[in-house]
């Protein structure tokens, strides 16, 4: 049973099946480890100002360099890696959770109901994520809390969307069928048959949106109505980084690279994944 | 083909009603007080009734919802909390610089995205068409202001070749107003030192905001052009000895567009995100720009406002886009 599923796995991310996925992997791997020994691993602290040192070049002991206030990029950046995956799974949770409750029960009504709810669905659908997201933020406060807040409810549709459609889908099956016909609870046959049958494509959805969820709330920090000063995130770290561009590169660049490589990472296992639940991309 | 327009019309009315029942309410429900934010944080008690009374907010909530929806057909979206200017003649001012770089990244990103897909579906597993591979998966990771800032740092610090923000030159006069486009109107004008310098200050932003979605687009494309590639008709026009050219054009992208064109739509949608963060890199004096001044000042009215049109904008571009199926294929009957 282990070595099977070891032999899926590499199907899945073995370096000479898919060398992409693979780096994507690792990528992911060295990220969520840095998130949770960022305590342990970063150099200094990073919260800790020292003016004397502002806007050091990289070297040996500060090898991202120092912002503005004298804090060491590097540890920064390392914490920063908790929050923006925080921030991505709080986000993609939220809208899973409820953009599927939204679309099952849309599904299994049917009727007006499933009508209204999918014109709702709709018209959340017809905003710009961005402008749509900052409207939110921008009436709830700026807060890292409140950015993922906002995210969610822009984000929530496409999961509504997707579960409906699935459960249509299913609903038809044979094998669904033949669960009803032998007169299975109502209950039992939604948690035992028809939700997990469904939710394959949802999951996959989810394991794809993480690298956006990152991209976006970071977009929404950099706005300024994400987290706020002094949080160690690496889109407002841009931000205020930005003012230094022209004279120290290295404040703006190194948390901007993280967000690059955490995405990257998110988005190299997000197309194995999508690769090895539908074979048909898989030979393009 | 007339009473598909008119379905697709009047659903498009409902989405409209959607939005605007969508923003009223996230603006009026949220937790805190419009008044007390209007009148700012040092404002009496008796300043903030005043205000609230001003601004009609102590009537019932379906009061409040018919008068804004009074003034919104008005196109009046309601004063600025910050700056106490009515936030219509705001975006007046604003849009057109938006809408001019929006245009010219979504022209960028279709003479980018398609040829790019297109060619890398004929030399499969060529080395373009890996470095198209590369191209589409660093464009859907990088963050877009990453990439405006390291574009600045490379063209405008190190090499010198593009300025590093505005709409033009501060030592050209901009053109003549007519449109209000900088290239239109230097262009009607015949003014081409106005329309180099607009162009030079295009570049970047232009290219920034372009490249994650030319990068969607012309993956998108690659995979369309390769599955129809394998169809039966094409094996059938290439075993009667059609010239591959007019394979290639007429058989094979005619029948790839309809998925192409949705992605497309989808990417110059998105465009209307992107340009949010590109102005506020590049300065560009836009609705970005206006966004990002009025969010520091959590000007919920202008944001509203920028939230209505934006979103109006994305609402025709789907429009066209579903219009434009309908003229490609003739299979498609909405009934």
């Amino acid at each position: 049973m282990m070595l099977r599923k070891l032999n899926a796995y590499m199907m899945f991310f073995g370096p000479r099946k898919n060398p992409l996925g693979f780096l994507g992997a690792v990528i992911v791997i060295v990220i969520s480890l840095t998130a949770v020994l960022a305590p342990l691993i970063a150099p200094y602290d990073p919260f800790e100002t020292k003016p004397a040192e502002r806007l050091r070049p990289p070297s040996k002991s500060h090898p991202f360099g120092t912002d503005e206030l004298g804090r060491d990029i590097f540890t920064r950046t390392l914490f920063g890696a908790r929050v923006s995956l925080y921030a991505a799974l709080v986000i993609i949770s939220i809208s899973f959770v409820f953009g599927s409750l939204l679309g099952v029960a849309s599904a299994l009504a049917g009727g007006w109901i499933d009508n209204v709810f999918m014109r709702f669905t709709d018209a959340f659908l017809a905003f710009p994520y961005l402008t749509f997201a900052m409207l939110i933020s921008a009436v709830l406060g700026p807060s890292l809390q409140n950015a993922m807040i906002a995210i969610s409810i822009t984000w929530w549709p496409w999961y509504a969307r997707l579960a409906r459609a699935q459960v249509l889908a299913v609903k038809n099956e044979l094998y669904i069928e033949a669960a009803r016909a032998i007169g299975v609870g109502r209950l039992r046959f939604l948690l035992r048959y028809l939700l997990p049958n469904a939710f394959s494509p949802l999951i996959v959805q989810a394991t794809l949106d993480v690298g956006y969820a990152i991209l976006l709330a970071s977009s929404l920090s950099f706005i300024g109505l994400g987290a706020q000063p002094p949080t160690p995130e690496w889109g407002r770290m841009v931000a205020s980084g930005r003012l230094y561009l022209l004279t120290a590169w290295w404040v703006p660049l190194f948390p901007g690279l993280a967000i690059f490589f955490t995405v990257l990472g998110f988005n190299l296992i997000g197309d194995a994944v999508r690769d090895f639940v539908d074979p048909r991309t898989r030979q393009r | 083909m007339w009473a598909f327009l008119v379905r697709r019309l009047s659903l498009t009315l409902v989405t409209l009603w959607g939005l605007t029942l969508i923003t009223f309410l996230i603006v009026h429900i949220a937790p805190g007080d419009p008044a007390r934010t209007a009148a700012g944080p040092q404002a009496r008690q008796e300043q903030v009734e005043q205000i609230r009374k001003l601004y009609g907010l102590d009537q019932p909530l379906w009061v409040q919802y018919a008068r804004y929806m009074g003034r919104l057909i008005r196109g009046d979206f309601g004063v600025s909390l910050w700056y106490k200017r009515p936030v219509s003649v705001e975006l007046k001012t604003y849009l057109i610089p938006t809408l001019e770089l929006a245009f010219c990244a979504a022209v960028l990103l279709i003479c980018l995205g398609f040829p790019l897909g297109i060619l890398s579906a004929i030399h499969r597993n060529s080395v373009l068409d890996h470095a198209v591979r590369l191209f589409a998966l660093t464009g859907v990771s990088f963050p877009i202001f990453l990439l405006g800032l390291i574009l600045q740092l490379v063209f405008y610090r190190a090499l010198g070749w593009f300025p590093a923000g505005g709409r033009i030159s501060p030592f050209v006069s901009p053109p003549q107003t007519i449109t209000g486009f900088y290239i239109v109107d230097a262009l009607l004008t015949g003014n081409w030192r106005a329309l180099a310098s607009a162009l030079h200050h295009l570049a970047l932003p232009a290219v920034t905001l372009a490249y994650g979605s030319a990068a969607v687009v012309s993956r998108m494309t690659r995979s369309c052009f390769l599955e129809v590639l394998g169809e039966e008709y094409i094996q059938t026009a290439r075993a009667k000895g059609m010239p591959e050219r007019i394979i290639l054009l007429r058989h094979a992208l005619r029948n790839a567009l309809i998925p192409i064109i949705t992605a497309t739509a989808l990417q110059i949608g998105s465009l209307l995100s992107g340009v949010l963060l590109v102005e506020v890199i590049f300065s560009w004096p836009g609705l970005g720009t206006y966004a990002y001044t009025s969010a520091v000042v959590l000007d919920v009215n202008a944001i509203m406002a920028i939230t209505i049109v934006t979103a109006l904008i994305y609402i025709g571009i789907n429009l066209l886009a579903d219009v434009l199926y309908a003229i490609i294929d003739p299979r498609i009957q909405y009934t």
